[in-house]
């Protein structure tokens, strides 16, 4: 009940914003659920996420393995396999609504303003191609360039751009030949070909050493201010999305806990799963030979979701209510909003 | 320092992997490990970091002998390990993956058994001390019927863990025990191994590339780079004055949970190649990546060196870094 | 169970094989069928009700001929398999685990074995050794092993790379009872399959060993040596080449399809469920994998770091599961990029 008044409000916000076109979000999704069925058994992945993300804007989006923060992005971009059902109440990208389109013209506008890199650069790199092929291959499709000079220079540039030394080099080379953290940065490279609005990014450090990882990160940033694109990092650190992200979003059991700024997140955290993740990782300068406050029991099984919050049977402060009904919406601050019947 | 009993002591340790070309002649070695040499003390942590190739895993398994080395000694307890073996039950080791570290086909009662097949005890026994063992690491005695998909990942490192425990080992291995686990069940699992060490005072070699958990867990802590120690010092002085630039850069590169000191941290510029372990640097192997090497770096080899106090650094320019930077 | 009886071929094919293994098993119930009952009266006779099958050129009730001569041709089929997979898995299981010297030697001796036309060798065991069932299949089963020996060589292999397999190593359990205790059950589902297609290879040798003269001798009969007696009067007495010839088809069909669909029941449902079990754990199991898998993904998120050197060290062990991944990530990159256009 106490919602209703700060729903206005925030309806009027929206409205607001909805006015000012050049601050209208780039990706909006209302309502998106994701199931999987599999052996008989349905597995619900993603159990309605809200999500805006604005141009230019990098949005985290934290959560453990199971919590859904691929399987939802994989919905938006059409890439998960045939036993998933999506629904969802809207998907708007680029003043566009994704659900109305046809699976031909969605495949074709996710794949021009769309690009989306994956955890394990070699995976998603044709093992048989050298890198000056790949980035050819990629550029003829999308950039529509013809002659082999022309390509070669704009290769060149890319390579340059995600900061590979001796671009002539590595265009001969083949992916083997790569260390992980060039081959991330080929991948962002032939991301980056069709100039796209919106870069996914699904843990791309993850398999990458920390000094690595770091170089990695500040190149998405360098990258997002100079191209205008906006970003969306699914990572399971919080110490990676400090880094770099404008908004995050927390997600735990297919649900959307908390999300706010990045200052919101860190310093105003209101969901008892927020804070208790950010006192699990240790920080910088907490003693030596104090005990991690960890958070006990583990994450819920997608198959038996408990009726509740699917945070209560480990949360410190759940009550009975926690167990039996799903929280609301509470807004904290604007853009900072809450999953949580006792934050 | 209280620890002062030598429980491992290695001197000049190396690997040296052969790499053959197609037709089998000898193209080179990977020296996964070269000219090592550190103790470990009884009862302590030691932490052993460094990123992935460094040689970390491979160091660990020289020293429970599950691979022989190429050159180089280890002492137990005094004692060369292998003129006079030490037991089996008395060293024992904790995997990294959850999955791939119990048999699929086994049940927790027969994994848990395992390191007690060679132990003279009685069937019951057995079955009254693995029970006891599961409750220890927050498992209940009626799991042992259960089988390993029954379990999270989490759950899985413990059992792990209870298996490592059963024969109640004077030193473990740690193997990046909580790198394959969520974040928040990290820190359960590294409470546990606290806990357990609190009451059975094991000696822990903990291998991770994760430096923030490092120093929750460990009391010295060395780190290596493409096979050799870079710097070797208590925790709490490798974080506060870290003497090598590849110590400098792995704690300025670590992610650190809160915007505003993540904004603030001034990362060193490294180059990203890593050499490959193949190639035959005369001088530091960091060299190459390193923002203040300077042309002697890259042709004399540094020895590691006791800087100040239990505090061991292996760069040739290790004072004059640490004037410059403060 | 579900599947199992939703896929009708696979239906079909065990409950064929059930009901030709029953009747050959139980063939000597039927007391009025005697295969080698001369009537000279009425040879070649078409099929009637007093001789389902008709009857053969010596008179004989064609439809006890082929169900003997289904009896031999299943016991010579299982026993070669027997005897190809001990051979084959003993090989392979010494080779992949024990590698160096022994591989090297099994090795060869397998690529011996698969370069010498077996045509030609078995027609020498057959003059140097009496002709008989047994040695019918001891030669079937000794040229048959080979396949068997490296498919279970290279699951070996990658067994013989997880941790449970390097502790039990570690903490001392002998060779054999690693061996027997934690690979075998591994290989098992792989080693079910390969048995049963090299059931339906062995019937087929037998088949065509008989059908060259070089197999079972008269009067006993297989589906092989009917078929081949069946040439001469394939003008007035088709059906004696076609009752076996359909025979033989089928039974080698469902033999090798009872080997797909068994394949799913021996991985047991330790495997499965780890796959579809939504739970913790660093991304690398729960439904996001499995999610993520079905994408053509390959590994999902968090791969247990392997050290570089390990990774050199163990490049055969890693061989088959890379060339897995290689083709994921080729259809993954072309995925990738129909997706980009």
């Amino acid at each position: 009940m106490s919602e209703n008044p700060e729903k206005n409000i925030q309806k009027e916000q929206e409205a607001e914003k909805r006015k000012d076109s050049a601050s209208s979000p780039l990706l909006e999704i209302r309502g998106l659920h994701v199931s999987f069925q599999s052996r008989g058994k349905k597995l619900r992945a993603v159990r309605g996420i809200d999500l805006k993300l604005a141009p230019g804007e990098i949005l985290g989006l934290v959560g453990e393995s199971g919590s859904g923060k691929s399987v939802a992005m994989k919905a938006v971009m059409n890439l998960l396999p045939e036993n998933a059902r999506v629904e969802a109440d809207s998907i708007h990208l680029d003043h566009l609504e994704l659900l109305s389109l046809s699976e031909t013209e969605r495949r074709k506008l996710c794949g021009k303003t769309v690009s989306m890199i994956f955890q394990d650069p070699m995976t998603s790199l044709d093992p048989l191609m050298n890198v000056g092929g790949q980035l050819a291959e990629v550029l003829r499709r999308n950039a529509a360039l013809r002659t082999k000079a022309e390509i070669r220079e704009r290769s060149l540039d890319i390579l340059k751009k995600v900061g590979i030394p001796a671009p002539e080099e590595r265009l001969r080379q083949y992916p083997h030949e790569l260390s992980g953290g060039m081959r991330q940065r080929i991948l962002i490279a032939m991301a980056l070909c069709s100039g796209p609005k919106l870069l996914i990014a699904d843990e791309p450090t993850t398999a990458l050493d920390v000094t690595i990882q770091a170089q990695i990160l500040s190149l998405l940033d360098e990258l997002r201010k100079e191209f205008q694109s906006s970003i969306i990092l699914i990572t399971h650190d919080m110490g990676v999305v400090a880094s770099i992200c404008q908004r995050i979003a927390i997600l735990y059991g297919g649900l959307i806990m908390e999300s706010g700024s990045a200052e919101d997140i860190f310093y105003h955290a209101g969901h008892p799963y927020t804070r208790a993740l950010l006192r699990a990782v240790p920080g910088g300068d907490i003693e030596e030979g104090k005990r991690l406050l960890s958070i006990e029991g583990s994450p819920p099984s997608l198959m038996e979701l408990p009726k509740g919050c699917p945070f209560a049977p480990r949360c410190e402060k759940a009550e009975e209510r926690c167990f039996r009904e799903l929280p609301g919406r509470t807004t904290l601050g604007e853009g900072h909003e809450l999953f949580c019947h006792n934050p | 320092m209280l620890q002062t009993e030598k429980l491992f002591e290695i001197r000049g340790l190396k690997k040296y992997f052969p790499i053959r070309s197609f037709l089998g002649g000898k193209r080179g070695d990977v020296k996964a490990v070269n000219d090592v040499s550190f103790s470990i003390y009884r009862g302590e942590t030691f932490g052993l970091v460094g990123e992935s190739g460094c040689g970390k895993s491979t160091l660990g398994r020289l020293i429970l002998r599950m691979l022989e080395p190429t050159a180089g000694e280890i002492f137990y307890k005094g004692k060369d390990i292998h003129q006079s073996p030490p037991g089996r039950q008395e060293m024992q080791i904790i995997f990294q993956d959850p999955y791939s570290s119990l048999d699929a086909y086994w049940n927790i009662g027969e994994i848990l058994a395992e390191p007690l097949r060679f132990q003279p005890l009685s069937a019951r026994e057995k079955q009254e001390r693995i029970e006891a063992m599961l409750e220890k690491v927050g498992l209940k005695p009626e799991d042992t019927q259960r089988f390993p998909y029954e379990f999270s990942g989490g759950q899985r490192q413990r059992i792990g863990i209870a298996r490592a425990l059963m024969l109640k080992p004077e030193f473990i291995l740690c193997d990046e025990p909580i790198a394959a686990l969520d974040a928040s069940i990290q820190a359960q699992v590294v409470n546990m191994l606290q806990d357990l060490q609190e009451e059975f005072h094991f000696t822990y070699l903990f291998i991770s590339h994760d430096l923030s958990m490092m120093r929750y867990i460990s009391s010295r802590i060395g780190v290596m780079y493409l096979g050799s120690l870079a710097e070797l010092a208590p925790s709490r002085e490798l974080y506060e004055k870290p003497l090598h630039p590849y110590t400098r850069a792995l704690l300025s590169a670590r992610p650190v949970a809160d915007p505003e000191k993540a904004r603030a941290i001034k990362r060193l510029p490294l180059s990203m190649e890593l050499p490959s372990p193949l190639d035959n640097l005369p001088g530091c192997p960091f060299a190459p990546r390193c923002p203040f090497a300077k042309p002697l770096c890259r042709e004399e080899k540094p020895a590691l060196r006791e800087l100040s106090p239990a505090h061991f650094v292996s760069c040739l320019r290790a004072e004059e870094i640490s004037s410059e930077n403060g | 169970m579900l599947e199992f009886c939703s896929d009708r071929q696979a239906a079909f094919a065990a409950s064929y094989l059930l009901l030709i293994f029953l009747i050959s098993i139980l063939v000597f119930l039927f007391r009025g069928l005697d295969p080698d009952k001369i009537d000279v009266l009425h040879k070649l006779q078409p099929p009637s009700p007093l001789h389902w099958f008709g009857t053969d050129n010596m008179g004989r009730d064609y439809f006890a001929r082929v169900l003997y001569g289904g009896q031999v041709s299943l016991l010579v089929g299982v026993l070669a398999m027997l005897c190809s997979v001990l051979i084959g898995v003993t090989v392979g299981m010494l080779s992949g685990y024990f590698g160096g010297l022994i591989d090297g030697f099994f090795m060869r001796l397998v690529d011996i074995f698969l370069s010498i036309p077996w045509l030609i060798m078995v027609t020498v065991f057959g003059l140097l050794f009496k002709k008989g069932l047994l040695s019918i299949i001891l030669v079937i089963g000794i040229f048959s092993w080979m396949d068997i020996a490296r498919i279970v060589r290279s699951e070996v292999l990658a067994v013989k790379g997880r941790e449970y397999v390097q502790y039990a190593d570690f903490i001392g359990i002998p060779p054999l009872s690693v061996m027997t205790g934690h690979i075998l059950p591994a290989v098992f589902s792989t080693i079910i399959t390969a048995s049963t297609s090299t059931i339906a290879g062995a019937i087929m040798t037998e088949s065509a060993l008989s059908f060259l003269g070089l197999g079972v001798q008269q009067p006993m009969s297989s589906w092989g040596s009917l078929l081949q007696q069946s040439q001469k009067y394939l003008q007035n007495a088709p059906y004696m080449a076609l009752l076996p010839g359909i025979l033989i088809i089928l039974t080698v069909y469902s033999f090798n399809k009872l080997g797909d669909i068994l394949r799913v029941f021996a991985e047991p449902r330790v495997r499965a469920g780890e796959e579809d079990m939504p739970r913790e754990a660093g991304g690398k199991s729960g439904n996001e994998e499995t999610a993520q898998e079905k994408c053509g993904e390959g590994r999902a998120e968090n791969p247990p770091r392997k050290d570089k050197e390990r990774e050199e060290a163990e490049i055969p062990v890693r061989e088959a599961s890379e060339r897995k991944e290689t083709e994921i990530s080729a259809r993954e990159a072309s995925e990738k990029r129909g997706k980009d256009e």
